[in-house]
């Protein structure tokens, strides 16, 4: 599959706030209930179709814990966009959030598109941040919210799918060659796996 | 019906000739039946655990795996010998039977929250569980597994905590940990935690964020590394990112996770023998030989990542030998506590930059507010600056004993480095410090020594500019509690989390050493009773807790008792709040021990009167 255009995203957050969860859900479908602690990154790859342009996302999944921030400028150098992730039962978890947009604006790439997550909406009666709280917040600093669920799947999509969104947005606006409408697009996702079992079956995507 | 048409089109993925017409249940990958004709006893397989069809790959693997859980006797949280000798080889065990106390003294101390949250998310919720692990480990853990299996690892985890807040629980550590229960007990085990953290390691290699330098000692193992792979290993160059880039991505997890899953088991072992002997120097071997067993995919242009997520994946053990006898020759104590030094130097000059960032983690890790920080910043940076210029030139070395530098820190690193060695020294040298103990804080004078140890983190030294910041911070901004968690930790000599006896005794000698003085000079009645008065009721706290002092206890009875109280207030200082302006006087050279001075003297006659 020929591909458009590259964008490295990164995954921000507290520790244990299923960034890596989030990450495996979108990429792979499925979800862990153990999934492991993350020191060093992982690196997942997810080609998408917005509109005309197929898209190969880059995903870093970082370390949460705080002693591991000091590394995160190393993953978030040159990213396009920063998924940030907070768990709706840690109230915690959401002032990292805010820590994690201040940093960025401070020495990430100026032109970075932020997505925040509040994660494991299926534990809603165990829900610390009150969403509207969350939403005025990411008003307030000009990203989107999506109230997800890694377990469920609720919200996984979009709001990775919202990132490449933006992205493609700010590069059409400032004058780079992707056209990209501004009104909401249609959204075609293959994963890589589907599309190579498609191409096996002779059929076209 | 769909998995047999499959196999019709793929060829055999070892022989690559014949049609595959099974499936390795290990590796997941087809082959035709001459290939696949072994059936072995299979933990770890997603259909359930018990005979199992396997490629001559996995075979082979996972033979070796029972094989050497039998060869070392491998039975979940048992001393093995494999285990023991770890211990004894690496001095672990003389330091477990030099110290006081075991898992169950420390087990029962109160840890921070942060920690005790840590824990139960990564052990309770079974984040840590076998499956968790790469094939080798988690095949393993399904043949040995005890019942506690949780209950064992947060234990360890736990009691550690206890002993060493300022570490506490870095990620990580759940690896470590399983991987000792797999060849010791539980006692065991925690003192070979604690060994390896308090000895084989840089002391704030694990370190928590509490100061602002959290993992600092990784950084500089990590920078070490980068500055070996330039001159170890040519295909460097060949990848996209700076050797520091690539050892910071490639060395995190093998470092923080000291090779437990992230290699097979053969080579988990190999390394940790070498650990055993040679310390923290094997790890800085052992990541230098995986770079040098990935050069053909570092030729590839693959991201560091990639490579290493390889290895969960392949058996090196065959390899590593070889690569580490060759490296040995190379990677020198040396050679490697010189590029420390200077990474460490590195390090402590990024403090000193008023970077907005740095402001901000000073900011947040202090008592001080930015502008503050940046007063002071603007003072120490002065300060250093003059130092530079009152130092008398390096005399060159005679020609004859000049021994050429072969290695160095990565280019941009080392040329930084060096760019900033012209703006000024780093920081405070023990006796520096001392004088300024003297004008901030004259009655600590005294243990200023053991404090410098104590704020010196990274034991490069002197004092950088983060840890002169948070000094200060503590000792001008602190609250009592602050001051007397510093005035514990100094005394503190062992790290145990417990003041003993000689070390209360050691304490009190400071402490008491004005008044004796004192005493002296005037002979006084009441000041001798005073200083009686004190020991013996210290000596009664200590009694009263068995001879070992955990902070709360030293804490409630300090402020329990008014004699104490005093003594301690007048030494370490009250709740007082000194002003910034004070403290850029204290960092120059202005005199103000005189005023300090009348004001201890006051002290004395205030403490005088409580007993009275």
């Amino acid at each position: 599959m020929e591909v458009d255009r590259e964008f490295k995203i990164v995954t921000l957050g507290e520790g244990r706030v299923g960034k890596t969860s989030l990450a495996m859900r979108y990429v792979r479908g499925q979800f862990n209930e153990k999934e492991q602690s993350t020191t060093n990154a992982n690196f997942l790859e997810k080609n998408i179709r917005i509109n005309e342009t197929s898209i190969k996302l880059n995903i870093w999944d970082t370390a949460g814990q705080e002693r591991f921030r000091a590394l995160a400028p190393n993953y978030y150098r040159e990213a396009k966009g920063a998924l940030l992730v907070y768990d709706i039962t840690d109230k915690e978890s959401f002032w990292k959030v805010v820590s994690w947009v201040e940093e960025l604006k401070m020495q990430a790439d100026k032109d970075i598109s932020f997505v925040i997550a509040g994660n494991k909406c299926d534990l809603e009666l165990d829900r610390q941040i009150p969403k509207e709280q969350a939403i005025a917040y990411a008003k307030q600093i000009g990203a989107a919210h999506y109230s997800t669920s890694a377990k469920s799947g609720m919200g996984v999509n979009e709001c990775f799918e919202e990132i490449a969104k933006l992205i493609l947005d700010k590069e059409s606006r400032s004058g780079s060659p992707i056209r990209s409408s501004k009104a909401r697009s249609r959204v075609i996702v293959k994963n890589q796996e589907e599309v190579v079992k498609k191409k096996k079956s002779g059929g076209c995507c | 019906m769909e998995q047999v048409s499959e196999y019709e089109e793929l060829p055999c993925s070892i022989c690559n000739e014949n049609e595959a017409s099974a499936l390795c249940k290990r590796c997941r990958n087809n082959y035709c039946s001459n290939c696949v004709n072994q059936t072995i006893e299979l933990f770890s397989c997603q259909e359930g655990r018990g005979q199992h069809e396997v490629c001559q790959k996995c075979y082979v693997r996972i033979s070796t795996i029972g094989k050497i859980i039998s060869r070392d006797s491998i039975m979940w949280c048992h001393n093995t010998s494999r285990g023991e000798s770890w211990m004894r080889s690496s001095g672990a065990w003389d330091y477990m039977n030099s110290h006081e106390g075991n898992i169950d003294t420390y087990a029962s101390v109160e840890i921070s929250p942060d920690d005790e949250e840590g824990i139960r998310k990564d052990i309770m919720t079974g984040r840590t569980d076998p499956e968790t692990f790469i094939f080798d480990l988690h095949e393993t853990l399904l043949r040995v597994i005890g019942e506690n299996y949780k209950n064992d690892l947060s234990r360890v985890l736990r009691a550690y905590c206890g002993r060493n807040g300022n570490i506490g629980y870095c990620q990580g550590l759940n690896y470590v940990c399983t991987w000792l229960l797999l060849f010791l007990d539980h006692n065991n085990a925690f003192w070979m935690l604690c060994y390896l953290i308090e000895k084989w390691l840089l002391p704030d290699f694990y370190i928590g964020s509490k100061h602002g330098n959290s993992l600092n000692g990784f950084y500089i193992e990590s920078t070490v590394i980068a500055g070996l792979l330039d001159h170890l290993i040519p295909s460097m160059k060949n990848n996209n990112l700076t050797s520091s880039e690539f050892s910071d991505f490639f060395s995190l997890q093998l470092l923080v996770q000291l090779f437990v899953n992230t290699v097979d088991l053969d080579s988990t072992i190999f390394l940790w023998d070498k650990l055993a002997l040679e310390g923290s120097l094997a790890l800085i071997k052992g990541v230098t030989c995986l770079v040098g067993i990935s050069v053909d995919l570092i030729d590839k242009g693959e991201h560091p990542i990639k490579i290493l997520k390889n290895f969960s994946d392949s058996v090196v053990s065959e390899r590593l030998p070889d690569f580490y006898r060759e490296f040995s020759v190379e990677i020198t104590e040396t050679r490697v506590n010189r590029l420390r030094g200077e990474a460490r130097d590195y390090r402590a000059q990024q403090w000193k930059t008023c970077e907005r960032l740095i402001v901000k983690r000073l900011e947040k890790c202090s008592n001080f507010s930015e502008a503050e920080i940046k007063q002071l910043q603007e003072e120490f940076n002065r300060v250093m600056q003059e130092k530079k210029k009152n130092k008398p030139k390096e005399q060159p070395a005679p020609a004859g004993l000049v021994k050429r530098k072969t290695v160095y820190l990565p280019q941009n690193i080392s040329k930084q480095v060096e760019e900033n060695k012209e703006e000024g020294e780093v920081g405070f040298s023990k006796p520096e410090f001392l004088e300024i103990i003297q004008k901030l804080s004259p009655g600590l004078a005294s243990s200023a020594e053991v404090m410098f140890d104590q704020f010196d983190e990274d034991k490069s030294g002197y004092l950088d500019f983060r840890e002169l910041t948070i000094c200060l911070s503590i000792l001008s901004k602190g609250n009592f509690e602050d001051k007397l968690r510093v005035c514990f930790g100094a005394y503190d000599a062992d790290h145990s989390g417990y003041l003993q006896r000689p070390e209360v005794q050691s304490l009190l000698e400071n402490l008491l050493r004005p008044y004796a003085n004192e005493l002296a000079k005037t002979d006084s009645q009441e000041l001798k009773t005073m200083i009686d008065e004190v020991w013996s009721r210290m000596m009664r706290l200590v009694d009263k807790c068995n001879g070992v002092v955990s902070f709360n206890d030293f804490v409630y009875g300090i402020k329990a008792d008014a004699l104490l109280r005093s003594v301690f207030c007048e030494n370490v200082g009250s709740d007082d709040q000194k002003e910034i302006g004070d403290l850029k006087r204290i960092l120059s050279k202005n005199d103000t021990k005189k005023k300090r001075h009348e004001e201890q003297i006051e002290g004395n006659m205030r403490c005088k009167c409580i007993i009275i």
